[in-house]
């Protein structure tokens, strides 16, 4: 390689030209407490909420309370390095990450710096991590359906573009899976997704980054990840970074969804600094404020006008309930400020129902605007079956005699459940949810045994894409069911040539 | 909650101040609390000594007879409130915010001055009425203080803000600017 000595110093001269000889003016305080993520400071009469200070040894820190005497501050980074009497100086900037494209496919922390170890991200744009939600005006009815690809929450509790649909759950129940399984489906759907991981073990992530990865789903996706030895300021900054992050896209006109994993960590890691920083205790020794923590985070989830470019972000939120209690003090706050949850009952868990979704306490309170017609129509009944079927199942272990109503009730009850089950990172475009639906309420899977629904499944759907592509893509196109008379036949011609599996041939189809 | 030493010291000495204002002693007893604060500060464990229960009563009481003794007036009474009500410690932190309020009062500032080189009298005077017109003070009271480390030019620290026109912040951000 040749340098040319005139090229660089042309390149020099420019930038120097730039140059301002002037004095800087600082405002400092000095140090003199630190601990645990916080630091005290004196001094620092002019500063702002908020706003980001710079100490001696280089670490940032955001300003958090403003008292009589002092100023308390986060520090966001190595505290250990900070020692009483340090000055720290005021930058008169607020927060801010770097954000847009070359974020995408990365994996960064809390400040949205690589922890990938892929180099360095090349962009000059930044978004203050706060910032006021969206107004009434900028906004717009959620209409667009987001697909997760579980039949089960497609059919039952169906989101929108714009939602805040919160995931809920004991521990190992599935919460996660369902954020990570949404991501995966959002291939070729124009979305960008943001998967913002809060104390999650590093382990867990890197698993999960790899899971995203092995099914391409990295291509779109920015991992915000705040670990559990990471000081509490970041854990709790964590999701403020992966809104902003959103929000450029959103405000270009792009549709962005992104996953909270989890705000109960984040609620602690909040307590965990007000509680150092004095802040008087509340209920559960969360601070006053934790309820707008979550809600201007959340808040900042919306559906952009037209005038504004239409974009959106769809929030998933994700909490974790101790022994299935949503009436404890986070679970209850998250369930007001979201427009419906998933309920994930460890019991359906554990009995093989998977996704564990309990349909009778999971709602979505603005998605049903935004199904497709098609879905609309195979679905309406599903909830219903449900409910009667859970209600029915405990009186039948009676074993009294029962009618043949009551009878064909369990079965189609029994049949649903099994038809809302889904294996792992295997998500279903619309139109086979449509499909499978489509037979089990036109009653094609009452005579197939239970253990034979699977099976029943993919080879409907094999059938299908050899033989009638043609009514699928009309289902993904116009959002319709096809012709009604053309969909029957085709259905009932697959009914009559299903074969059970092999073991099974010698006993009678229907085993009731 | 107890309330900490600067919340205390702020409530006596805004009390103190404007007892000495209205009797037209400011400048008088500012030099006697200066001396005070120096027998304070001279013997540090003086204050908690006073306040704490290490020591005996009687001891105690031998112990602030002679600062009594010596004080007159309202100074006389400001040792012997503060010592009733248990703030001795905080002595220190009281006339400390009272020469605050004073200052403020005669527009008087104090800077640290760094620089390079010794600067002489003609120099610091310039530096001295240059500095009292930005800041709008009356009185400049500057501490001069030589580190080569700077290369050129000159650093003042006041009241939590730092001027700073040395050569070597100047090259640091010319680094910054051609790096970026």
């Amino acid at each position: 390689m040749s340098i040319k000595a005139e090229e660089i110093s042309a390149l020099i001269k420019q930038q120097l030209a730039n140059y301002q000889d002037e004095i800087s003016v600082e405002e400092t305080g000095t140090v003199t407490y630190v601990g645990d993520g916080i630091a005290r400071a004196h001094g620092l009469e002019n500063a702002l909420a908020g706003e980001l200070l710079e100490f001696d040894s280089g670490v940032y820190g955001m300003v958090q309370n403003l008292e009589s005497n002092d100023v308390g501050i986060v520090v966001l980074g190595d505290f250990t390095k900070i020692t009483e009497g340090d000055t720290v100086k005021r930058t008169g900037r607020i927060m801010e990450v770097p954000v847009g494209d070359a974020m995408i496919g990365r994996v960064v922390n809390s400040l949205g710096q690589p922890v990938d170890g892929k180099g360095e991200i090349k962009t000059d744009k930044t978004r203050p991590i706060e910032r006021k939600a969206p107004g009434v005006m900028e906004r717009k009815s959620v209409f667009q359906p987001l697909q997760t690809g579980m039949k089960a929450i497609d059919s039952l509790v169906p989101i929108g573009r714009g939602q805040r649909e919160l995931i809920i759950g004991d521990r190992k129940t599935g919460k996660t899976t369902v954020g990570i399984d949404t991501i995966i489906n959002q291939k070729g759907q124009d979305m960008i997704c943001i998967y913002v991981a809060i104390g999650q073990k590093e382990s867990t992530v890197r698993s999960q980054v790899e899971t995203l990865r092995k099914y391409g789903a990295m291509d779109y996706t920015i991992v915000v990840t705040a670990g559990p030895s990471e000081p509490a300021p970041l854990l709790y900054i964590a999701p403020y970074a992966g809104a902003a992050m959103g929000e450029e896209f959103m405000f270009n006109g792009k549709h962005v969804l992104i996953i909270y994993d989890d705000l109960s960590k984040q609620a602690d890691a909040y307590r965990e600094l007000s509680l150092i920083l004095r802040r008087p205790p509340g209920r559960e020794a969360y601070p006053g404020d934790i309820f707008y923590t979550h809600s201007r985070l959340l808040e900042r989830a919306a559906k952009l006008s037209d005038d504004l470019g239409g974009g959106s972000m769809t929030a998933m939120p994700i909490v974790e309930t101790k022994a299935g209690d949503i009436s404890a003090y986070i679970p209850t706050n998250v369930i007001s400020i979201t427009d419906g949850q998933i309920f994930l009952d460890s019991d359906s868990f554990y009995s093989g129902v998977r996704p564990a979704i309990d349909a009778g306490t999971s709602v979505s309170r603005v998605g049903g605007d935004a199904q497709i017609k098609a879905m609309k129509k195979v679905a309406g009944t599903l909830r219903l079956d449900l409910a009667s079927y859970h209600e029915l199942e405990s009186f039948a272990q009676f074993g009294s005699d029962l009618d043949a109503v009551t009878q064909a009730k369990l079965n189609r009850g029994a049949r649903t459940v099994e038809v809302l089950k889904q294996p792992l990172h295997s998500p279903l475009p619309v139109e086979k949810q449509v499909l499978i639906l489509y037979a089990l309420t036109h009653g094609y899977l009452d005579d197939i045994k239970l253990d034979d629904i699977a099976k029943f499944e993919s080879d409907l759907f094999d059938f299908f894409d050899a033989s009638h592509a043609d009514l699928l893509e009309t289902i993904a196109k116009t959002g319709d069911l096809p012709d009604n008379d053309k969909m029957e036949a085709a259905v009932a011609e697959f009914a009559k040539t299903f074969q059970p599996a092999d073991d099974d041939k010698s006993e009678p189809v229907a085993n009731k | 909650m107890s309330l900490d030493k600067v919340t205390v010291a702020k409530r006596y000495s805004k009390a103190l101040f404007e007892l000495l204002q209205s009797n037209g002693q400011l400048d008088a007893d500012y030099e006697d609390l200066k001396q005070l604060r120096k027998v304070f500060q001279d013997n540090p464990q003086l204050g908690s000594a006073l306040t704490d229960n290490s020591l005996a009563l009687a001891k105690r009481e031998a112990l602030v007879k002679p600062l009594l003794d010596s004080t007159e007036g309202t100074i006389h009474n400001l040792v012997r409130m503060v010592y009733d009500y248990g703030r001795m410690d905080a002595m220190v932190e009281i006339i400390d915010q009272f020469q605050k309020l004073y200052d403020e009062h005669n527009q008087t500032v104090y800077a640290d001055v760094t620089t390079a080189v010794a600067l002489d009298d003609k120099q610091l005077d310039a530096i001295k009425s240059g500095y009292a017109k930005r800041v709008g003070a009356k009185q400049v009271v500057l501490t001069s203080k030589v580190d080569t480390s700077i290369i050129g030019g000159v650093i003042i620290k006041s009241a939590g803000t730092i001027f700073d026109g040395s050569i070597k912040t100047k090259i640091r951000r010319l680094r910054q600017t051609l790096l970026v």
